[in-house]
């Protein structure tokens, strides 16, 4: 039922800071996350792109890093961080491992590590660095979460279906607490290359902290990223029980497919509308209820003109809208989970992030922008992601009550 | 070099779109009937015409042809832009 499950405990490790927090904070005062590539050189690998929003991880993290991909590597300090911040720790009798879950998402996997192992003799660890569920699996091992563990690979939408998958879990009573996230890492030379091709990335290369610009007219494609968070959703009755205090409740979720194109949405955004349409419903809310919206916003021309559509289309009068993005790039799977930890926040400070770069407003985007950091009264905010192969996705949350 | 690059980018349609050169001329629409060039077709087209011709189309040129004459047009005056 909408209402029964909250948030109560949040992590993250993003190109704008190694904590929720530090990402929080350096979002709120406009600091990008971009500049030039600093993994390998972009030019001799015969990117056109040379900017992404590189993560940073912790000099000390819970896993040893040549046992573990990247991306688990992320998604395991994220949770780490968030089981904290929840007030759990697994050591206690609170933490009965078999109703703990997790459900943390990768667009990919370990692409790095593919692409470090094709010249290699491989390693017998190799397949359990790049699998796309190992983020999830490394979060249950080290923590011992021994409930349900899913790992949602739908590209870009992936981290926002890892809340819905969360969220149902814990609404079923298979889980009290799961641990909901998504993780990626992405920078490697095909990688990168790969959203070239499709003339999906920003070739700004001179003003990396100005190239991802969602809803600008001026946009030319999405500023690739990596990170990863973790958020702990609970059934409300288990948070009761253990005295703590919610940050926010995930009220709905819905989730559609295009079914028209891999990468070309349909240009009435049917697919997006019906899926916020159903996250609506499932949270019982009404769209004029909705304070607002962090949207999906990668910065690419047909991406954001699509949102646009589909927010037009839902709401008589479209709330305000961020595209968190602009300053940490498109992490890909992990961007839904982010993006949902900065939607708690946002109903937890009573406080809208920026959209960077929005400088120009691009006619056929026709939504009203937040440009500067604001407080605001946000009681029900919406957080949208869609993916290639044509998959939509969109969760609800209120503040805490 | 004008007659050349016409030629290559006719031999990248018809390899990349798996038709014969001679079912296709320059009137023709990229996304028309004959061609049925959906929207990653055409990217691959661009890639093609980068790799084989040095000329980088965008997203928004692309959007802008038409046909297979407009593509010829547009590389034309790339290279001799160069």
């Amino acid at each position: 039922m909408a209402g029964d499950v909250v948030v109560t405990g949040l992590g993250a490790v993003t190109p704008l800071g190694t904590t929720a927090d530090e990402s929080w904070d350096a979002l709120m005062a406009t600091e990008s996350g971009a500049g030039p590539i600093t993994r390998f050189d972009p030019a001799d690998a015969n990117c056109r792109s040379h900017i992404a929003c590189e993560a940073t991880l912790p000099d000390e993290t819970p896993v040893e890093s040549d046992r573990v991909g990247r991306y688990a590597e992320l998604a395991v300090t994220a949770a780490d961080e968030a089981i904290a911040d929840a007030g759990f720790d697994p050591a206690d009798p609170d933490w009965v491992s078999a109703q703990v879950g997790t459900s943390i998402a990768s667009s990919i996997g370990g692409l790095p590590e593919v692409e470090d192992t094709i010249e290699d003799r491989v390693s017998p660890r190799f397949v359990v660095r790049y699998l796309s569920n190992l983020a999830s699996s490394q979060v249950s091992i080290v923590f011992g979460a021994e409930g349900p563990n899913r790992a949602a690979s739908t590209a870009c939408a992936a981290g926002v279906h890892a809340m819905a998958d969360a969220m149902r879990e814990v609404r079923r009573g298979t889980a009290d607490v799961m641990l909901a996230g998504g993780s990626e890492s992405i920078l490697s030379p095909h990688g990168i290359r790969g959203f070239d091709a499709m003339r999906a990335l920003s070739t700004r290369n001179d003003q990396p902290e100005r190239a991802s610009r969602p809803f600008d007219a001026d946009r030319d494609g999405f500023v690739i990223a990596e990170g990863a968070a973790v958020l702990v959703l609970e059934s409300r009755a288990h948070a009761e029980n253990r005295g703590v205090t919610p940050i926010a409740t995930v009220e709905g979720a819905g989730r559609s497919a295009d079914g028209v194109h891999p990468t070309r949405p349909p240009d009435d955004a049917d697919g997006l509308v019906r899926c916020i349409e159903r996250a609506l419903t499932d949270a019982d809310v009404d769209p004029d209820a909705v304070d607002h919206v962090n949207a999906h916003a990668t910065s690419t021309p047909r991406g954001d003109q699509h949102e646009a559509t589909a927010l037009n289309r839902v709401f008589d009068e479209c709330p305000p809208v961020t595209g968190t993005k602009s300053l940490t790039g498109h992490t890909l799977g992990a961007s839904g989970a982010i993006e949902s930890v900065f939607t708690a926040q946002t109903l937890r400070d009573g406080r809208l992030p920026p959209t960077a770069n929005h400088e120009t407003p691009d006619p056929d985007c026709d939504v009203p922008v937040v440009t500067e950091p604001q407080t605001a009264d946000v009681d029900v905010a919406l957080n949208v992601a869609a993916g290639f192969g044509g998959t939509n996705g969109a969760v609800v949350f209120t503040g805490a009550k | 070099m004008q007659s050349t690059a016409a030629d290559q980018i006719e031999s990248i349609i018809s390899n990349r779109l798996h038709v014969e050169e001679s079912g296709f001329d320059d009137e023709t629409v990229i996304t028309g009937e004959k061609l049925d060039a959906e929207s990653l077709d055409i990217v691959e087209i661009a890639e093609a015409i980068d790799g084989e011709l040095g000329v980088y189309l965008t997203v928004d040129d692309i959007e802008e042809m038409q046909t297979v004459g407009d593509l010829k047009s547009f590389v034309a005056s790339e290279l001799e832009g160069n």
